[in-house]
């Protein structure tokens, strides 16, 4: 938590420290100067009936007041500007660290976690800090300040006080850490069944398409009751906790006023001083109530502050040798070598892959599900990389490249469309020209779907795009990919929802306006790619066969079995 | 039309109590008790002030009777402060339970809502309203409520106390507690409007922020990092500015009813002096508006 605070909270330094001043100002001018002034008024006005001392301490007590409530105004500034500046800071670091990531990396993490760290665990931390500026810093002063002002009035009270307050800090102390397990637990439980709540809002469709009513309900059911025990077990632990401290601190001045008392006879005190440390410690009294608030909130902000740590502090994946090379014309040549690779370091999910995707040509990827097929696309754009074995583009290793160019060599079209949330134009290019945007929607059939939808280009998309069909979105990727002008673009699959006469027809249309570019190509269906130049074939993250539709027919054990299933669609052969 | 729609949710929730329904009331009424005696507690502070002064004047220390008046204030305040366990408790009780059967009445709904509203209502909405809404009730529940009768019944029963004490001093407080009141609540309008933009304008980063991470890899793939980020930056700015205006202006909600408690602790102090020498008010009585103004002003001494 306290790197946090070097780390981000450093600019705002002037802020932080003009807060813990005014703080000081604020419980210095109404210890040690306004509450005085009302012992002044029974010693020096009531005692000795002199009415122009009580007009003269109240014009002092109206400049405290006036000084309190600057001090106070200030103090709210400057507490929420180093809060705002520190929240900030520690929120953009989070986006630009998830957004460096590569995938590969990204997976590590998750994305519903990385949104939890950047926006959740930063308001916790948001909550502790500011808090913390403005109270924290006043109670440790305010706690010295008053004690030792009691002392300076009366030493016998001042240790009967001193005695109570530390049994009763270190009783409070003491049972707040015993019950900081059982509420870490009741948070854990509540995470619980706000996820699976979650999961039966997203997935309702399935929920009742296989009729798991039941099943779902059963399950938040013992999750709410986990939730119900674990707060009345940790609630019991510390209920009792403020009512004891306030009972024994109020005894504690009751046994104050027989001892003061007892002072009185002995000519050591008077009932002034009594009186006046009477306010003293009802202002102590007000002081340690806030302490356990304090202590609520802390467990929650250093969970975050260490889950946003966990985060920023994140080592990516790279290779020692980055050299960052790069080409001005790419001819889109792409190579791999004996490339093997496995999510979290497994060895298996492909092995031994090399293949030449010649320059201007088409390449395509066959295989059944699970075959490796996506994995091949991702290694290729250095979205991940190989475990061993190398991939050149251009006769460049990925390994050497600048990431930049790297990135500018592919035009990828997902597997799964992944919709922006905004308008139509804003997902398929931010910067390519209005009459290539025009061009890919034809390429893509989706300039039919566009010429439905009222506002056209800027019509609105909704998270996920889901007020659009599957195949309508995957039609909006399909444009987004061939509207970017690239050297090497990657159909992953993006023809599945599509029926077989739009997909012809669309195949067409981009083979058309990407002339001359090399095509890489996923598919599930044979005759989506029969004409490809080099189909290679893909089994258990193996190669099984390269060649062409026809000589792959002959030698291929696996493509003949995928043709076969499929050969309903063509009766020619 | 608004008023008997908001009858209705509080019955409902009445109803969702189960058999902690009647707890509820009792509960109340403990509280009630409790904070009667604590209002009765700085009467007795002014007879044992007034004992000691006795004392000194006298010169007879008479410890007999000074013990006597100290338990019975011993006894106030550990009614006053300790039955608040037990309040807690129950309160705890009744709050879960309520959660725990909306919670299983949500749980049951959900398997009947229909597709039409889960795709028509954004899924971050839902999700609040069983998961942090739930939480707000129950907090509502087992502190807010709770500490907002309890102040009122204790400044009612203050209010009382201090009429019979003494007039003019009873008066400042009088005064004083609606004026307090009154600039709370303008102050708290103001600070829920910008409250609920800062909150919109946060829900608008989440939805980009949300967008962007799950859209990661096309986002990584089609070198839309610095577009994102841009888009980022605005809204982080922004929102700088939308949070010190919103801490800024609730950060003048304690300055201000510290400031109220101070002048009434100024005109408290002064006319009591005047009071004292004339002879109408007794330390003991004075020391009593001391803590009766300590308990109606938190911030304050």
């Amino acid at each position: 938590m306290l790197s946090l605070y070097k780390k981000y909270l450093g600019h705002y330094t002037p802020f932080v420290i003009a807060t813990f001043i005014t703080t000081c100002i604020i419980y210095f001018v109404q210890l040690c100067l306004l509450l005085p002034e009302s012992k002044r008024i029974i010693d020096k006005g009531v005692n000795l009936q002199n009415t122009d001392v009580i007009w003269q301490s109240g014009i002092m007590m109206v400049i405290f007041t006036l000084i309190i409530g600057i001090c106070n105004l200030l103090n709210a500034y400057f507490s929420s500007k180093a809060t705002a500046g520190f929240t900030c800071s520690v929120r953009k670091a989070c986006f630009t660290k998830a957004n460096s990531l590569s995938p590969q990396d990204f997976a590590k993490f998750g994305e519903s976690t990385l949104l939890n760290r950047t926006m959740a665990d930063v308001v916790n931390i948001t909550v502790v800090t500011i808090n913390a500026l403005r109270l924290w810093t006043a109670i440790p002063v305010l706690i010295v300040t008053e004690l030792f002002i009691i002392a300076l009035n009366n030493v016998y009270i001042f240790m009967v006080l001193a005695f109570f307050f530390i049994l009763t800090v270190t009783f409070l102390i003491v049972f707040m850490a015993k019950s900081r397990k059982n509420f870490e637990y009741l948070q854990q439980k509540l995470d619980k069944i706000n996820l699976n709540m979650r999961e039966r809002i997203v997935g309702i469709r399935h929920i009742r398409a296989f009729g798991n009513e039941e099943l779902v309900y059963e399950k938040s059911a013992k999750g709410n009751e986990d939730v119900y025990n674990e707060a009345i077990s940790a609630n019991s632990k510390i209920n009792f906790l403020s009512p004891v401290a306030m009972v024994v601190m109020n005894w504690v001045v009751v046994l104050i006023y027989i001892l003061g008392t007892q002072q009185i006879k002995e000519g050591m005190a008077s009932i002034s001083q009594l009186l006046l440390i009477f306010q003293y410690i009802s202002s102590f009294i007000l002081s340690l109530m806030t302490i356990p608030f304090l202590i609520n909130i802390l467990p929650k902000g250093m969970v975050s502050a260490r889950r946003i740590n966990e985060l920023l502090n994140f080592e990516p994946t790279k290779y020692e040798t980055a050299q960052h090379i790069k080409k001005d014309k790419t001819l889109g040549k792409v190579e791999f070598r004996n490339v093997v690779f496995g999510y979290s370091g497994a060895l298996d999910v492909i092995a031994d892959i090399s293949f030449t995707a010649q320059a201007g040509k088409t390449t395509a990827f066959i295989g059944t599900t699970g075959s490796g097929k996506t994995t091949v696309m991702n290694l290729m754009q250095g979205l991940y990389l190989p475990t061993f074995g190398d991939i050149l583009i251009d006769d460049i290793s990925i390994r050497n490249a600048d990431e930049n160019w790297l990135r500018s060599c592919f035009s990828y079209g997902t597997q799964r469309p992944m919709i922006f949330q905004d308008t139509v134009k804003n997902n398929i290019s931010r910067t390519v020209s209005d009459e290539r945007i025009k061009q890919a929607c034809d390429a893509s059939c989706f300039s039919e779907i566009l010429a439905q939808k009222n506002e056209g280009l800027e019509f609105q998309l909704a998270q996920g795009g889901m007020n659009l069909s599957g195949g309508q979105r995957q039609r909006l990727s399909l444009a987004r990919t061939v509207a970017r002008d690239a050297p090497i673009y990657i159909f992953d699959d993006t023809f599945s929802a599509l029926d077989a006469q739009t997909e012809k027809k669309s195949r067409k249309a981009i083979n058309d306006m990407l002339k001359g570019k090399t095509i890489i190509m996923v598919a599930q269906k044979i005759d989506t790619i029969r004409d490809a130049d080099n189909i290679i074939v893909l089994e258990k993250g193996r190669i099984a066969g390269q060649g062409k539709h026809e000589d792959l027919l002959k030698t291929c054990k696996v493509y003949r079995e995928i043709y076969q299933t499929q050969c309903y669609l063509d009766k020619k052969e | 039309m608004k008023k008997s729609k908001q009858k209705n949710v509080i019955s409902r929730l009445f109803g969702d109590m189960g058999k902690y329904k009647s707890s509820f009331r009792a509960v109340f009424g403990v509280i009630v008790v409790i904070k009667l005696c604590l209002a009765a507690a700085p009467k007795v502070v002014s007879i044992i002030t007034d004992t000691m002064q006795e004392f000194v004047n006298s010169g007879n220390y008479d410890f007999g009777k000074l013990l006597i008046q100290c338990a019975l204030l011993a006894v106030l305040y550990l009614i006053g402060y300790g039955a608040d366990g037990f309040i807690n408790r129950s309160l705890v009780l009744i709050s879960q339970n309520l959660s725990l059967n909306l919670r299983n009445k949500a749980g049951h709904k959900l398997n009947r809502l229909t597709i039409h509203y889960s795709d028509n209502h954004p899924l971050g909405d839902t999700q609040s309203r069983v998961t942090s809404d739930m939480l707000n009730l129950s907090n509502g529940i087992e502190s807010t409520l709770p500490s907002l009768l309890g102040q009122a019944v204790l400044m009612a029963a203050i209010a009382i106390m201090m009429l019979f004490t003494n007039i003019w001093l009873a008066l400042i407080y009088i005064i004083a507690m609606p004026v307090t009141f009154i600039g709370l609540r303008m102050i708290a309008k103001r600070t829920n409007k910008i409250f609920k933009n800062t909150n919109k304008h946060l829900g608008k980063m989440n939805a980009l922020v949300s967008d962007t991470y799950s859209n990661h890899t096309v986002v990584k793939s089609y070198s839309r990092v610095d577009e994102k980020e841009k888009e980022f930056d605005e809204l982080n700015r922004e929102f700088e500015k939308l949070f010190v205006r919103s801490r800024f202006t609730s950060g003048f909600m304690r300055p201000f009813s510290d400031l109220m408690a101070k002048i009434s602790y100024i005109l408290l102090c002064l006319t009591g002096g005047f009071l004292m020498i004339k002879g109408t008010l007794t330390l003991g009585e004075f020391t009593a508006f001391l803590f009766y103004g300590n308990k109606l002003c938190f911030t304050h001494i």
